[in-house]
């Protein structure tokens, strides 16, 4: 065979290697044009108009977009910054906790699999039934936490926890820490077991100490699950809805709004899925930047 | 009764219902402070706060987890201060929030949130919560529609220890006795494209006297028509909410059912706002005047 011919075949095949793959993946990408790329196209589009869902909008370019930050009664700065605070939480608070779990449940200690369920419960359980326990521990009346500090003699700490500025949204991470804790927990315990008995043991005969071994082999080994958790956190702090919904409905005077609730009220109470749409696009290039900049920072570390 | 669901001189509703706002009292808790009747004037009323407050009792229950309840007292307040005419034209967008009256009643209100007459804890609680707890014994006046009437006389421990009145008059030159909050608001209607719109527009009105009738005699509501045949059986609280409906000289519309969505829900964040002292009144009026257009 001719070398030309050789280029010629080689060439031909390379083209019907490319069309295979285009035709495989046609599926999906059709699929992940319809579920994510036309609703986000239409969010974008629908943010422009001022639309209250049923009859023709009209165009008004970016006024959502400036009344978002103007308007008195649309707490949108206020929700961000509740965001971020929860966010910060579940980054500081809540993963080096599901971290320090994964790890001391990685070295298979006694009852491995009853922590691990236990800390896994909260994960399975209805977030309106946890914001409905929450309620009642939180209730100023005959919840329980108000309750053990009239026991324990700290009756001066007692709060209307869901009812006061200062502490309303502390009222919320806790749950929300509490019960993702296990979410997180299960991601990274995962990794942590794929880490291989020989790195281990071979730490071990270098005389390396457990919390060593964890913190110099492990970790390293298991930044990529970190990373997503910490995607994962971050994301969901700027998604996070139901349990605000229940526990404080946005208020004591919508000091606990986040970017969902916001849009709950703008869809459903005041009609206005142009302002609605506005927040979801807010909402969508929040989360990507987050995540882009996560990544970003991870690797840098790398 | 019909200008609420009254557009250019046409009717597009057959009202139900309908409900005020109420002063409810537990004439228990008043009688440990010396009070038989609920005061009539807004002096003796503060001076009936002041005394309950010093004996331990806590004045007024209020939800602020559901804005709404916080206008019940907010706008009793504003109407029985600036008028309920004054009122009426800004929730019909005839006039603009940017009223010096309303900043005044406005800070009014803020004044009984400030002298400690609220429940502290009633900021994390729903209506239901509140109203169980006006019902226990815990709050000496609750200002809520007068639907709730049913409830306090169905309720056999409570029914003797409760009445019903009017909010006093703050400004008597400005407002009076007889200016109430509310009005009839949920109506039936019938769209114009269904098949045999008259006939179901006839039988509609029919439906709507039946469901306006048995709702006044359950204490559900005021009757929106005349009621007919004998409704002696009606609770007393009920009774005594006719009479005041009877000698009522203005309506003011709940504010957020008088507004559109839109409005109704930036005017119950500004009422939020001014519950918790976030706004002063005059930062209520200049912010409703920028964001309600």
């Amino acid at each position: 065979m001719s070398e030309k011919s050789g280029v010629r075949e080689k060439r031909k095949r390379k083209t019907s290697d490319a069309i295979a793959i285009f035709v495989f993946l046609l599926p999906a990408l059709l699929l992940f044009i319809s579920i994510l790329i036309a609703p986000i196209a239409v969010s974008v589009y629908r943010s422009m108009y001022d639309w209250n869902g049923f009859s023709e909008g009209t165009f008004i370019g970016f006024n959502n977009y400036i009344e978002l930050f103007t308007n008195g009664s649309i707490k949108f700065m206020t929700s961000l910054k509740n965001s971020m605070i929860l966010a910060f939480f579940s980054v500081f608070v809540q993963l080096p906790f599901a971290l320090f779990l994964a790890l001391v449940l990685g070295r298979k200690p006694k009852g491995e699999r009853v922590f691990l369920s236990i800390f896994f419960m909260p994960v399975l359980i209805s977030t309106v039934v946890i914001g409905q326990l929450w309620l009642k521990i939180y209730n100023p009346d005959y919840g329980l936490l108000n309750r053990f500090l009239d026991l324990v003699h700290l009756g001066q700490f007692k709060h209307v926890w869901v009812g006061e500025v200062k502490t309303a949204l502390g009222s919320i991470i806790v749950p929300t820490i509490w019960q993702y804790v296990g979410y997180h927990m299960l991601l990274m315990y995962a990794g942590v077991k794929g880490v291989s008995t020989e790195l281990r043991e071979a730490a071990m005969l270098d005389g390396a100490t457990p919390w060593q071994i964890d913190k110099y082999v492990v970790i390293p080994i298991i930044k990529p699950i970190i990373r997503v958790s910490v995607i994962f956190a971050v994301t969901g702090s700027l998604k996070t809805y139901d349990l605000v919904r229940i526990l404080t409905e946005g208020g004591p005077f919508q000091t606990t709004e986040v970017p969902s609730t916001l849009l709950e009220n703008m869809l459903f109470l005041r009609n206005r899925y142009g302002m609605g749409s506005t927040i979801s696009v807010m909402l969508i290039l929040l989360c990507f930047a987050f995540a882009l900049l996560i990544t970003a920072a991870f690797k840098e570390k790398e | 009764m019909m200008g609420n669901s009254t557009y250019d001189g046409k009717h597009y509703g057959v009202p139900l219902t309908m409900n005020i706002v109420g002063l409810f009292a537990n004439m228990d808790l008043l009688g440990q402070v010396g009070y038989t009747e609920i005061p009539g004037t807004y002096e003796e009323f503060i001076a009936c706060c002041d005394a309950l407050k010093a004996a331990g009792i806590i004045p007024f229950g209020c939800a602020g987890k559901e804005t709404w309840c916080v206008t019940e007292y907010l706008e009793s307040v504003i109407e029985k201060s600036a008028g309920a005419d004054t009122l009426n034209e800004i929730f019909a967008g005839k006039a603009t929030w940017n009223n010096q009256d309303v900043a005044d009643a406005v800070d009014t209100f803020q004044g009984l949130v400030n002298n400690g007459y609220f429940d502290p804890s009633g900021i994390g609680l729903t209506n239901d919560e509140v109203k169980n707890n006006f019902m226990a014994g815990k709050y000496a006046f609750y200002m809520n529609g007068t639907w709730n009437c049913a409830d306090f006389a169905a309720n056999a421990d409570f029914k003797d220890k409760v009445k019903v009145g009017e909010f006093p008059v703050i400004n008597a030159d400005k407002s009076k006795l007889g200016q109430l909050i509310g009005g009839p608001s949920d109506t039936l209607a019938v769209a114009a494209s269904s098949p045999n719109a008259e006939f179901a527009a006839e039988y509609t009105f029919e439906l709507g006297k039946l469901i306006c009738h048995y709702g006044y005699l359950d204490g559900c509501g005021l009757p929106a028509w005349t009621p007919y045949g004998d409704t002696s059986s009606v609770n007393e609280l009920t009774q005594t909410v006719a009479g005041i409906v009877a000698g009522a000289d203005t309506m003011v519309l709940f504010g957020d059912t008088a507004m559109t969505a839109d409005s109704a829900n930036t005017y119950l964040s500004y009422v939020d706002q001014v519950y918790g002292c976030l706004l002063d009144g005059k930062q209520f009026i200049d912010g409703l005047s920028k964001d309600i257009q």
